[in-house]
């Protein structure tokens, strides 16, 4: 997956997050995000893991300009995206989607599959309705699921169909970049395997750049070309995925990895003195 | 496991749920039982039947469920036992952690009192002695500070922190039976260690039977001595952690051990993935309620439910699973 483009899709340097938290007597700054560099090429995917709390979703929300940052430069192909204004954000808004954790919550229950999918074609003034309706049936077919489900309302799916809705939402305008913010967290265990499967086919399939939250490593290292270790806001560690996954070097990516419970290696981990 | 006579056995539990849109079947015939200081763990995916199974033992099941079968509880049968009798046994004999603490703790009061009460209201001690063993209480699972923390409010607690308070008010009453539903699910994964490490150095201590239950295979591992995995309302496994996990017999345990990504197996370009979704109570499949996602399914699948047993025998305190066309050798 090694690209020849020497200019990175995105580009973050120095970015910081304040927030002030406490009356105004005795105001304090907590540093969600704490000086963080790092590039995303075209084509890639990032991992980003870390306990709660140490800034992994202020980074998602600064990148997908949902938040705007204290101090710092995020350039997406070249760009500035803090001076974008008028047409050009319009277009950075198309080409970077994003896709979180709860389906459920990002659905409007009172539309239906068909009209929240193609929600986003209307805004952007994309094709014609007959266009938009047979763009809806291959964005479902992308995901895998059947065309009867555009008639369907949220809570008539399940959650993995309900993820599966807002990853075709998120293709609709055929975007570059797709921020993921523990997209499978809230899915039953045999579903994951399925939307995980489902996220790294489109991104061959469509060229896609990635940045992956999770908490769970080892699915995020199936994911992730790269990881990104964070801790209190800072970036501790990163390299690719073998790099820091089978030699860490900073001891908080040591401790999250021996925090792992594998079913064959930590098999009875707990039992100890009883056995 | 057979040399301690159980804390809780049940047999033939039928949890039934009256809704509007008429009966739900949430547990068909389950059979499950724990020993004093043994770890069972029940594991499945949503709706599969985990809480309700363990929450007709705790009484914390709607009014609306019906609960039908046999739970005896230290030898003694508790279904449709006096209501007094049985408030009075569940306060004293079981205590129940769930997955968020914030929901367990009241956050008008101080943490300390929270725990004073139980001694106040079951032990009738006084207040200031309540206080000091709620403090004690504190100490024994691995609060620092004890005394500072117990005077503070369950906001100005960390996450593991709380599950910490819920596990000392489990436990203050030396319960036998420890229930733990999703305990570590809302937790940091160095937070779930150390919780799932101290959930099984108390039960070594005290000698307590745990039933934990989990949809996440590695903490099922990592502390069970048997397993159940359930799917549908049914256990359709059973066995020692090291006979479901190193030799799963069951397609449905073996589809989810396979399709869970894993650190160091990343080079994989796809997943095992198992088809289609879990059923809802109101539709389960007929015959075996996994066969329209099992790849091994056969006819009889489609029509006749299988038993739970054993190549070998009918007991199932051994490994025994269900299914009518289990995959050959290992």
């Amino acid at each position: 997956m090694m690209n020849m483009d020497t200019n990175p899709l995105i580009e973050v340097k120095s970015l910081v997050k304040d927030y002030k938290i406490g009356k105004r007597s005795s105001r304090t700054i907590l540093r969600a995000v704490d000086n963080v560099d790092f590039s995303i090429y075209r084509g890639r995917a990032l991992g980003v893991v870390g306990e709660s709390g140490s800034g992994k979703s202020t980074v998602a929300s600064i990148l997908a300009k949902l938040l705007a940052p204290t101090s710092g430069s995020v350039k997406f192909d070249g760009v500035e995206i803090n001076q974008l204004t008028g047409i050009e954000l319009k277009n950075f808004r198309r080409r970077v989607q994003t896709v979180f954790q709860d389906p459920f919550s990002s659905l409007n229950p009172k539309m239906t599959v068909m009209k929240s999918i193609s929600e986003p074609l209307v805004v952007h003034k994309i094709g014609t309705k007959e266009e938009r309706i047979a763009r809806v049936y291959d964005l479902l077919e992308m995901v895998g699921l059947e065309a009867s489900y555009a008639e369907r309302y949220p809570h008539q799916l399940s959650g993995g169909q309900a993820q599966r809705v807002s990853i075709a939402r998120a293709l609709a305008l055929q975007p570059e970049f797709i921020i993921l913010d523990e997209p499978i967290s809230s899915l039953d265990l045999s579903i994951q395997a399925q939307i995980l499967n489902l996220l790294k086919e489109l991104q061959g399939k469509f060229q896609l750049t990635y940045l992956f939250i999770g908490h769970d490593l080892g699915t995020v290292a199936f994911i992730s070309d790269d990881i990104c270790v964070m801790e209190s806001g800072k970036i501790v560690e990163m390299g690719s995925v073998d790099e820091i996954f089978q030699h860490p070097k900073h001891e908080y990516t040591k401790k999250l990895l021996s925090a792992v419970l594998d079913p064959t290696k930590d098999l009875g981990r707990f039992l100890g003195s009883s056995r | 496991m057979g040399n301690l006579d159980p804390v809780v056995s049940v047999s033939n539990l039928d949890v039934v749920f009256n809704t509007s849109k008429g009966p739900l079947q949430a547990i068909n015939s389950t059979n499950w039982s724990v020993a004093p200081g043994e770890t069972f763990v029940i594991l499945g995916e949503s709706g599969a039947g985990k809480s309700v199974s363990v929450h007709a033992v705790s009484g914390l099941l709607p009014n609306t469920a019906k609960v039908s079968g046999s739970i005896k509880f230290e030898g003694k049968e508790i279904l449709g036992a006096h209501q007094e009798e049985l408030r009075k046994l569940r306060a004293e004999k079981i205590g129940v952690i769930f997955q968020d603490p914030l929901t367990s703790l009241d956050p008008c009061f101080k943490v300390g009192a929270q725990i004073a009460e139980i001694f106040t209201v079951h032990k009738g001690m006084s207040k200031s002695d309540a206080w000091d063993q709620a403090v004690n209480l504190l100490d024994s699972v691995q609060i620092p500070d004890p005394k500072r923390r117990a005077d503070q409010f369950s906001h100005q607690l960390s996450g593991g922190q709380r599950q910490r308070v819920v596990i000392a008010m489990a436990i203050a009453l030396n319960p036998t039976l420890l229930i733990a539903d999703e305990p570590t699910t809302a937790l940091d994964a160095s937070v779930q260690v150390a919780v799932l490490e101290l959930i099984q150095k108390l039960r070594n201590d005290r000698k307590m039977a745990v039933v934990l239950i989990t949809h996440n295979i590695g903490v099922a591992a990592s502390i069970a001595d048997r397993i159940a995995i359930m799917y549908a309302g049914r256990i359709v496994e059973t066995g020692t952690a090291r006979e479901v996990l190193e030799t799963p017999k069951h397609p449905y345990t073996q589809a989810l051990l396979s399709s869970m990504p894993r650190i160091g197996s990343s080079s994989a370009e796809r997943l095992t993935t198992i088809s289609g979704t879990p059923p809802s109570l109101a539709t389960i499949p007929h015959g075996c309620a996994f066969h329209p996602r099992c790849t091994r399914a056969i006819e009889i699948c489609k029509t006749v439910i299988p038993t739970l047993s054993n190549a070998q025998s009918a007991n199932i305190s051994q490994h025994a699973f269900a299914c009518h066309n289990p995959k050959e050798g290992k």
